[in-house]
């Protein structure tokens, strides 16, 4: 299987308080890994440190490498990074404007200004996540009007308007209701076809329904990764198995 | 007991403020209303105990030249700084030492301020008495004052908003450019706004860099100028035999600054509320 | 090209925030460049204890000696804050206690109005309404310490009220619920848990608001009377932003009178620095604790 993303021996801290104990862990190219463990054991640090996000953060500390491709992203300025690996947070984060704004938001940034081009990439993107469709008639209306749902699905369609190679989301149902998770889930699993996706969740679940790849963290340290047929039918660690029974929250 | 007490405390207390204020406001229009006609407005001071006759237009004039000098001299660098604290100072201390100073500024009295202006502009730099020299004392003055409220609404702002910009890849200056200052633009001008009122009603430091008895209207910020709080003292200090003038004063300064503040405040408000639907 | 744009603005963006140091540094050295001189005819300690204040001598030698000033100074300032905070603490426990949520929208920015009127203002009502009041009571000529005092006070008011309101919201929240559960009335829980609660940064505050009293000017030297005397209740007095405002138009620029006035003015913003230090100090202690 070919990967596009490599961690090797990543350690991070605040503060001298170390979060994350030397994780190794390949991202597949296409495809859905993943993340999971209980709260606080790590997942979103370690999103942040996979897209430089960290790097803002004055406290921490990080050491290991994590590859794109092959080039090592220590290396790489972060606009860089951060282009090619885009992250979606929990709370739906649409900027003050109109939709179609928030969407031609990155793009202008890189330089992109022909209208035509502009309303293409909107309308492909929108498109993706579905929300073309339920947006159409008023993509001038203010993104802050939207549901819950069709905020975060705005981000993700934000997120990829600059082509990530990665795209990363952490939690991104835990502030939404059932049944725009649905949507969500049912829009990852046609996106996979064509995206690099990494989800955080601590939702086994959620989990189930959409992963390929699973990796278990717990307390800052990985214990567990592989298929998710694997992980979830034959865990090889008795916290996993603990885990997915539902002893930790 | 105990709660009796406190009780009866907490009423008469608010009681006393609410008298108090409604007392200041209907006092000052009650009075100053009388002596506002269009000639006041209009006409320079006059008279042989200057002031006693004619208006105060060109204080008027004098008092927005000096509010915009200052806004611009001090609301610029406050909002600058506040930015700097919020999104580029990497290091706890730097930004310990930054809240530090701004305290401290906001800790210097305006008189000391206009001492200040008098040593280094008005002589030192031989800009003489202007409504520069002044801009920049009243600009000192009301910059912590800005400071505060601009670095307030920085920080308010939803950090997810300000990380998906960055986890675009944006820069910091895209960031802070298209999203950072237009979310925040409500409570910047309203943090001007009050900083400019807090700047016309300032007096210690114009009396001896800028403000003066008698100017006519201003044609240059190299000049000095009427100031409106400064005129009521003077039309006080010189011992005037009625205090009609005074109170017409103090009239047209109140509503001004008055209306200014209201509008600043709703103002805020408005974008606060757009901002959070 | 972005890159290029990023660095500029930083640059730009840091320079212009160096500005609010540049000028704190620039304040300081040249009120201290400017008392310097009288600092070379007159010891310190003379100047900071003496009580004869007489900058050109007609008779004999000029003398140069602030203690009255200061003490005014301390004394209006600590007075103000006194009355503000008697009335100023219980506003606010009104506030955070009584008002509804509504009520508080609106009585907030009411106050408010309070810390926009300019001090010549207050100097004016304060000479018009108070003065004549305290003369009409026998005081001579009406101005006195007492009458600076309290206009002070409605000034600091504003400032006192929002900030205790602020906590004892606060403390009220954290504390109310449980003692309403044993069944112990509001008032008695107000006074015996929440204003104790409140009490550290309450202190704050009020030091905060002595502060702000010791560096007015235009209010406190239209009523105070303005001669050079220790300061009682009723008796008239002079505080050192005063003597700066009144006696800088006619002090000849470079004299020894000239100096004097910039050295009150450098023990003034030496006074406010030191309290802005106590601040910071209980500040960081009050954090700790909490």
């Amino acid at each position: 299987m070919e990967s596009i993303m490599r961690i090797e021996n990543l350690t991070a801290a605040y503060d001298k308080k170390t979060v994350l104990h030397d994780i190794s862990l390949d991202i597949p190219k296409r495809g859905i890994t993943a993340i999971i463990g209980p709260s606080g054991c790590g997942k979103t640090t370690l999103l942040h440190c996979m897209n430089g996000m960290l790097r803002e953060n004055r406290e921490a500390a990080v050491s290991g490498h994590i590859y794109l491709g092959d080039r090592d992203t220590a290396n790489m300025p972060p606009e860089e990074l951060r282009r090619r690996v885009g992250l979606v947070f929990q709370t739906p984060s649409p900027f003050p404007f109109s939709i179609y704004k928030n969407m031609t938001y990155g793009l202008k940034y890189y330089g992109k200004t022909g209208k035509k081009e502009l309303e293409s990439a909107v309308i492909e993107k929108l498109g993706t996540v579905g929300l073309y469709e339920e947006v159409k008639e008023d993509l001038n209306k203010s993104a802050l009007k939207l549901s819950g749902g069709q905020q975060q699905r705005l981000c993700i369609a934000r997120a990829l308007t600059v082509e990530p190679e990665v795209l990363m989301m952490d939690e991104p149902c835990s502030a939404l209701d059932v049944k725009a998770t649905a949507v969500i889930e049912d829009m990852l699993s046609e996106m996979k076809k064509d995206y690099s996706i990494v989800i955080v969740t601590h939702n086994i679940a959620q989990a189930k329904r959409i992963a390929d790849e699973v990796a278990v963290i717990f307390d800052g340290r990985l214990i567990e990764n592989g298929s998710a047929a694997e992980v979830f039918e034959l865990p090889k660690q008795q916290l996993t198995r603990e885990f997915l029974a539902g002893i930790y929250g | 007991m105990k709660g009796k007490m406190t009780k009866l405390w907490a009423y008469v207390s608010i009681a006393l403020v609410v008298a108090s204020i409604l007392f200041l406001f209907v006092y000052v229009f009650i009075r100053g209303a009388g002596t506002i006609t269009w000639e006041f407005l209009s006409q320079p001071p006059k008279g042989a105990i200057l002031g006693m006759e004619g208006g105060v237009w060109p204080a008027i004039v004098g008092s927005l030249c000096f509010t915009a000098v200052a806004i611009v001299l001090g609301g610029i660098p406050a909002i600058a700084a506040a930015l700097y604290i919020v999104f580029y100072c990497e290091n706890r201390r730097i930004e310990k030492a930054f809240h530090t100073v701004i305290r401290c500024i906001s800790g210097i009295p305006s008189i000391v301020l206009g001492l200040f202006a008098y040593s280094f502009l008005v002589r030192e730099l031989q800009w003489g008495r202007c409504i520069l020299s002044s801009g920049v004392a009243l600009g000192i003055m009301i910059l912590p004052f800005v400071e505060v409220r601009a670095e307030k609404a920085f920080q308010e702002l939803p950090k997810a908003i300000v990380l998906s910009s960055y986890a675009l890849g944006c820069s910091k200056r895209y960031t802070i450019m298209k999203i950072v200052l237009p979310a925040c633009k409500g409570e910047l001008i309203s943090g001007l706004m009050l900083g400019g009122c807090y700047a016309m009603g300032a007096t210690p430091p114009l009396i001896f860099t800028g403000g003066v008895a008698y100017a006519s209207i201003p044609t240059s910020l190299m000049k000095p100028a009427m100031a409106l709080p400064l005129h009521l003292y003077l039309l006080l200090a010189q011992g005037a035999t009625s205090f009609d003038m005074a109170y017409g004063t103090a009239f047209v300064m109140m509503t001004i600054i008055l209306i200014s503040n209201l509008l600043a405040t709703i103002y805020a408000a408005r974008s606060h509320a757009k901002w959070k639907a | 090209m972005q890159k290029r744009l990023e660095k500029l603005f930083r640059l730009f963006i840091g320079l212009l925030a160096l500005l609010a140091v540049v000028s704190l540094a620039f304040v300081i050295f040249f009120i201290v460049k400017e008392a310097l001189p009288l600092f070379r005819e007159v010891r310190v300690g003379e100047f900071l204890l003496g009580k004869r204040w007489m900058p050109i001598a007609y008779v004999g030698e000029p003398s140069f000696g602030i203690f009255n000033f200061i003490m005014a100074t301390l004394y209006v300032s600590l007075l103000a804050m006194i009355i503000a905070s008697a009335v100023g603490i219980g506003a606010a426990l009104f506030l955070s206690c009584v008002a509804s949520r509504k009520a508080r929208e609106l009585l907030y920015p009411f106050i408010d109005l309070l810390a926009g009127i300019p001090s010549v203002i207050y100097g004016f009502i304060g000479l018009v309404v108070l003065v004549k009041l305290f003369m009409k009571m026998g005081v001579h000529t009406g101005s006195c310490v007492l009458a600076a005092a309290i206009l002070l006070s409605v000034m600091l008011l504003p400032y006192i009220i929002s900030s205790c309101s602020e906590t004892i919201l606060k403390a009220k929240e954290r504390y109310l619920p449980a003692s309403n559960a044993m069944g112990i009335d509001k008032w008695h829980a107000i006074a015996s848990v929440i204003l104790p609660a409140s009490w550290g940064n309450i202190l704050l505050s009020m030091i905060l608001a002595i502060g702000r009293a010791m560096g007015e000017t235009m209010a406190v030297m239209m009523v105070i009377g303005n001669a050079n005397l220790f300061p009682t209740l009723l008796g008239k007095s002079e505080t050192i932003a005063a003597v700066i405002a009144l006696e800088m138009g006619t002090a000849e620029a470079g004299s020894l009178h000239y100096h004097g006035l910039y050295a009150a003015g450098l023990v003034l913003m030496v006074l406010l620095f030191i309290i802005n230090a106590v601040i910071a100090a209980l500040r960081s202690r009050l954090i700790k604790e909490a």
